[in-house]
Order: structure tokens, then sequence, then C-alpha cells
């Protein structure tokens, strides 16, 4: 797998009911493997390090998209 | 390695001016933080003369569950300790509502001195006005008595309580601190907002025995630098001779110049470095994730999946304020505060937020013949409904983007669980199979989505709620799943927001929301305005079940006019139309005298180009409310003015211009009385709200 399939699963948590109650059943104490661990159950098999850079490009585009700044 | 403050430490040290932090007391900073909780809001205290000692600071909130997180924490650390088991007793006492400290602390202050040695001293902070020195005085003693027991209290309780009721008039007791890592523990008052004249009263009151002149002239110096000034004593059985002076300021530089002047003004008298003023001024700013080397904190990023696409996560660098200790016969000593707080940014506008279509407007809309008859017009409000929807099928509004107070536009966001519910339940009786389909989707949705908990709320993170779960309930009856697991369990959720009164409270008290917005903020610390206090708007949407003891309290609550007051709306005519057609199911005569009397308010609302005050919402509200009467002559007449007013101002995409003002009062408002009342409020940017209002109401008419 790689950091195109772990950009994809981040996108997908947005749209998916059954990714976002598997993130809701998550304790808000979490670790960067219990995150990976929500996407090895959506079928997204990716590390910890390829998932922390995805969420830092997904970040960036988001950003850029909703042109987004400090208030 | 379990979750902890060094997860943000690590990402923002490297960004701290060596000036400031050097690089020997990194490693104990770091080390400290590791042992504390993942609340990401961190301090530094730095002396701003050649002095390289560093403190380290951890603040929490009383919002956002930060301090049951550190409890958690604490718990599964198993904390030992005088300090820590204090800081244990004090969040247990604070997690129990009918305790002065519930509702009166708002945030706790963790104080590392000079990590590795690292003794801990905790502060205690309050409601951020001016109160009664008594009542104060209480909520000091209650801190302090739980933090370091009695026996402590007693031999300070004297200079406290003098402390405390010699404060002047406009200024107050912000924070209360126990040094208990001191050779000899005593207390720290940090008294807000005095004038320089006011702290020579003020020291002269609670018997300072020194000579308060250069305190008050160091006092000027500072005032005329800075917004305003805090003073701190240390309070053991009597009161110690130091005295802190801290400037406050109300922005951040290079926005505002007076923290140079007074950094300026510090170097001038040699107890600021000039390298020291210069990277402190440089410090303020935001760091995002592509900042950083090394991996965001996983429960920010966790947080961030779970809210909306438009809410960034950063980390905001800030100055807190600067402090000049006077010691009488001794050196001035200047310190600087200044750290990080994790941040949620959003966008000025929610551009794509608003719905897209989630398909190709069908032509018909286009081509509505210029008279339309009332099938066409409700055709064409569903159908913009439908469009509305988000991938998932859900509707989102109320996002703060249009017509928004600040703090709504700052703070708040959009609800889905609520809109979804009421827009479901505007869709399901229409008689469109479509309609109908997206009505028992969005109800699916919703079933899943707090089980086993039971009930609704305003959106996925915020606490269930009695009038998100009551809509939900209607929406379960629309789509014939009122006898579904989730739809029992939140009759279940419902019922514990009844009040003795047999009306609907909003919150419960043990779920009740604690805003940080200054709006949202109790004077009295009370939140009885939204969790102890039944509301028409609420208790109606109930009674629209069925619901016996809530149509009880809607007879009792009708006022003189016969209207009925909304809590959470601008216009009465939502909780009136609510409370009527749930009367008007009873089929008891006792009820048709009070639904003859809402009617007849309705019809002095509407005036005589068919609108209330041209509000498609009030309009379509006031039209439901006569629809009930319809059978009298002059009801009905007013009825066709109304649904001509609706029909001509619907916009060509079916919906209707939005005008449902959602209010959030002030949680101790128990009423607003038809008058301004604090709070924040805003309008429902993407239509749904109204529109839906409006094709209820249009249904029930053509029905």
């Amino acid at each position: 797998m790689s950091l195109t399939d772990a950009l994809a699963f981040l996108r997908d948590v947005r749209y998916s009911e059954t990714i976002a109650a598997d993130l809701g059943a998550l304790d808000d104490n979490v670790a960067w493997d219990e995150l990976r661990q929500v996407a090895l159950r959506a079928g997204v098999d990716v590390t910890v390090d390829e998932l922390a850079r995805a969420y830092t490009l997904d970040w960036q585009m988001r950003w850029m998209r909703y042109q987004a700044r400090p208030e | 390695m379990s979750p902890s403050l060094v997860d943000s430490l690590g990402l923002l040290l490297p960004q701290v001016p060596v000036e400031l932090v050097p690089e020997t007391e990194r490693q104990h900073l770091l080390r400290c933080a590791s042992s504390l909780a993942p609340v990401h809001y961190c301090g530094f205290e730095v002396r701003l003369g050649n002095s390289s000692e560093v403190d380290l600071q951890q603040g929490i909130e009383a919002c956002d569950h930060e301090f049951a997180l550190l409890r958690r924490h604490l718990e599964s650390r198993r904390v030992r300790g005088t300090a820590w088991k204090g800081l244990e007793r004090l969040l247990a006492t604070y997690a129990r509502p009918d305790t002065s400290l519930h509702g009166g602390v708002t945030d706790l202050w963790l104080e590392f001195d000079r990590p590795p040695k690292a003794a801990l001293s905790i502060f205690v902070g309050f409601t951020k006005i001016p109160e009664p020195a008594g009542d104060r005085l209480r909520l000091a003693r209650a801190a302090v008595t739980e933090l370091a027991a009695d026996a402590m209290i007693a031999r300070f309780d004297g200079a406290l309580r003098r402390c405390v009721e010699a404060c002047p008039k406009g200024t107050y007791l912000s924070h209360v601190g126990l040094m208990l890592g001191r050779r000899t523990p005593f207390i720290r008052l940090q008294v807000m907002r005095p004038e320089p004249e006011q702290v020579r009263e003020y020291l002269e009151a609670v018997g300072w025995r020194h000579d308060s002149g250069p305190v008050v002239e160091l006092a000027q110096a500072m005032r005329e630098r800075a917004h305003g000034l805090a003073v701190c004593l240390d309070v053991g059985e009597d009161v110690g001779p130091r005295v802190g002076l801290e400037a406050l300021f109300d922005d951040q530089p290079p926005n505002e110049p007076r923290w140079s002047h007074l950094l300026d003004e510090l170097v001038g008298r040699a107890v600021c470095t000039p390298a020291k003023r210069a990277a402190l001024l440089r410090w303020p700013g935001f760091t995002f994730p592509y900042d950083v080397d090394g991996d965001w904190p996983a429960d920010l990023v966790l947080s961030s999946l779970r809210r909306p696409a438009d809410h960034f996560t950063s980390f905001e660098r800030r100055l807190g304020h600067i402090k000049i200790v006077y010691r009488p016969g001794g050196a001035l000593e200047a310190k600087a505060y200044f750290g990080y707080e994790h941040k949620w940014l959003r966008p000025r506008v929610d551009r794509d937020e608003k719905p897209r279509p989630a398909r190709r407007p069908r032509s018909r809309r286009i081509e509505r013949p210029r008279r339309p008859d009332m099938s066409c017009t409700i055709a064409a409000a569903a159908e913009f409904l439908l469009n509305c929807r988000t991938p998932a099928g859900l509707w989102r509004d109320f996002s703060g983007t249009l017509s928004a107070s600040e703090e709504w536009t700052a703070m708040a966001s959009w609800s889905d669980e609520w809109v979804s519910a009421y827009v479901g339940c505007a869709l399901a009786p229409i008689g469109d199979r479509e309609a109908l389909q997206a009505a028992r989707h969005v109800f699916s949705i919703l079933a899943r989505r707090r089980m086993p908990v039971g009930g609704w709320g305003y959106s996925r993170t915020i606490a269930v709620d009695g009038d998100s779960t009551a809509w939900g309930l209607r929406l379960a009856h629309s789509v014939d799943m009122s006898d579904s697991a989730s739809a029992r369990a939140a009759y279940r959720a419902l019922e514990d927001h009844r009040l003795p009164d047999g009306g609907i409270a909003t919150y419960t008290e043990m779920n009740c929301p604690r805003p940080g917005a200054p709006s949202q903020t109790p004077p009295n610390r009370s939140y009885a305005g939204w969790c102890a206090t039944s509301h028409a708007c609420v208790t109606a949407t109930a009674a629209g079940l069925g619901d016996r003891r809530a149509c009880d309290w809607l007879r009792a609550a009708q006022r003189k006019d016969g209207s009925w007051a909304s809590h959470w709306w601008t216009d009465d005519e939502y909780a009136t139309a609510l409370a009527a057609e749930a009367l008007a199911a009873t089929g008891r005569a006792a009820d048709r005298v009070c639904v003859e009397a809402a009617a007849t308010w309705g019809l002095q609302r509407i005036g005589a180009d068919g609108s209330v005050n041209r509000s498609a919402f009030a309009t379509a509200l006031a039209l439901r409310t006569l629809q009930i009467r319809r059978d009298v002559p002059m009801v009905s007449e007013r009825m066709k003015a109304a649904i001509g007013w609706l029909t001509r101002h619907q916009e060509a995409d079916g919906g209707w211009p939005a005008s449902a003002r959602m209010i959030s009062p002030r949680p101790d408002l128990t009423s607003r009385n038809g008058t301004q009342t604090p709070g924040m409020s805003t309008l429902d940017e993407a239509r749904t709200y109204t529109t839906a209002t409006v094709l209820t109401a249009l249904a029930k008419c053509a029905g």
C-alpha cells in the first residue's frame, strides 16, 4: 500500500458512515497506531508513517481548497 | 507510549527561540511534559534578565471535557504526592454538579518550577467577572480545601479572607494558586484589573506592611503600556512582602504595539535583555502540521477527522503576559509568560459546506408556471431539500456564515443530527416516494449514531439534547421506526430531560455543554436556562409525540395573548405553531380553547402583505397555527394571503430565503421575555430549516 491509499482513506473518512462510526468509538486519548487500525478495518493497509504523512498532505490540500486563514 | 503533552511540546519546542528556552533546559521540559495529560495548552515562564531558568506550565480549561481527561490521566498514572492527590480531590469534587466548584472553576494551571526539580504548583481559575466577595471567598476556600486539606486552609484563612474582601470595586480574585512545592507552602492570589491607585488602596487594606509608593509608581508605568493590570500576592499566615504586577494585553504583537513599548521600558530599566525582548516579539503566530518535524498529535488528528473538512487543527503561539516582581529593598525581576495552545481554524467563507447538488436540477423547476399551484411549489421545495443533502445523505445548516454573531462564526459549527431530523420530518409525509426514501435513509444514519446511549444532539460532537432527541423521535414516527431499538433508547434519553414540572429541558445537568465564548459564560455560574428550565419550543416538540405531561406543561405555559415563548428562536411563531398543533391533536375540548387563542394570535401576526415581518420562516409557522382553524372564514382568508406571499417568495431553486434565526441565549437566562438577551445567533445559511418549515406548512394546508 502507499501514501496514495492513505490519502484516499482520509478522504473516505468524511463520507463513510462506517468509518466515522469506527472513529467515533475510539477513546479521545488515542495513539497513532489506533488510527492505523481504523484504516486497516476499512481495508486500507498503511503504516503509521504513511498515515501521518498523508494527514499533513490532506491538511494542506484542504487548506488550499477552503482558503482558510486565521480569523 | 501513551499520549501526553510531550506530543505537542516535542513539535513546538524547536520553534521556541533559544534566547528564551536554552538548549540545556529542553530535555528537562520534555521529560516533565511526557508525564502530563494530552491537553495541548502549554506555557513557559522565563526570566527576562540573564537567568536561564524556565518553568513549565500546562493549562486545562473546564470546557471540552478537559477536566475529565485530566482526571482519567491522573487515575491511570496512579499519581502520588500531596499536590497531585489534592488535584485529584479537586477534580472529583468539580465533577459533582451540586458543588460550587462545578459552576465556579473555569481553568487550572499546573506549574512546574525549574524542571528537573519540578515542584508542582496548582492554580485554580474562577469565572472572569466580579462577584460578591462572600461568594468568591467561598469558592477560593473550597478550592484550597480540596487541594491542600483542612489544616492549611485554617492557617491561611484569615489572610485569604482579608485579601478577597478587600478587592477594590471592579476587581476580582481571578486565580488562587497553591505553591506546595516551596520550602514554606503558601497561597498565591491573582486580583484582576485594578487601576494603579487601587493597587495602593488594596495593599493597605490587606495589611501589606511596606511602602506602597514604589509599587504604585511601577503600576502606573506598566498601566500606560498595557490594557490592564493584575496584582499577585503571596499569602501565608499573613500577606508576604513580594508583590507581582502583571501587564495584560488584549492582542498580540505586532497588532498590539504596547508589548514592544513595555519591553523597551524593561530593557531601559535593565531587567530585560535586548535579545529576550526581540525573541519574545518573534514568538506569536501559528504552527501547522507541515511546519513541524514529527507526527501531529494523534488525539488532534482523531478530533480533526471527526469534524467537518473545513476545521483545521493548528497551534497558536501566544504571549501571555509580563510580570514584574517587586520585593521591598530588593531588585526588580521581570518575567514573561508565553506558550501555545491548540486552536481550530475556520475559513472565513464556508463555501464548500454549502451543500452541493447531488444531482442535476430537473427542468420542471426552471419551467415552473408563473402562477404555480400548491403541488408544484411543494414539489420544488422537496427537490431543493433533496438536492441539499451531503454525500452521506444528511442535512447541515447553521454554520454561522450568514448574519451570524461573531462568536458563532468563530466558535460554533453546523448542525447535522438535529437539522437532519427536522428536515426528514418535513419530507416524510408529503407523499413523494423519493422524499420518503430520503427521510428513511437519514433515520437509518441517525439510528446508528448514538447507540447504545440513545438520543441525538445538535451534531455528532455535541451532547444529546432534548430537542434534537424529540425531533429524531418525530422522524422515527414519520418513517414507521418508532419501535426500533434506537427509538426506544431515544425515548429513555428524552425522559432524562424531563423536569419535575413535566416540561423538557434542553440538556441534562450532567451533559450540559460549557462553551467558552464570553456570551455563553454565565456570570452567576448557573446553567439553569439550558438544563433546569422547560422551554415551550422544546417541550412542544416532545408534545407532538403525544407526550401527555408535555401537553400539560404547554397548557400552563400559554401566554395570555395565546402564544408560547420561543427560547432558542427569535420568532415565537415557532413555539406557538408546535404547541398549537400538539394540543389540537389531543381532541380535548379544553385544548380547543388554547388552539383558538393561538390562532387569534397568529391572525394578528400576519401583516397586510401576507407575511410576518417578511420572514418566510415566521410566516410559515404562523400559517401552521392558522391552518388548525382553517374552518373559520377569517382565518381561511388570512391563510390565502400567507400562502400567496410564500409562493411568490419561493426562489428559483425551490428554497426560501434563510430566515430561521436561532439564538443561543446565555446559559443562566431562564427566559428571554421577548427582549434582546445576551447570547449568540445565526441564520440557516443553507436554507434547509426555513425551506423545511415552509414545506411542512404548505403540505399541511394542501392536505
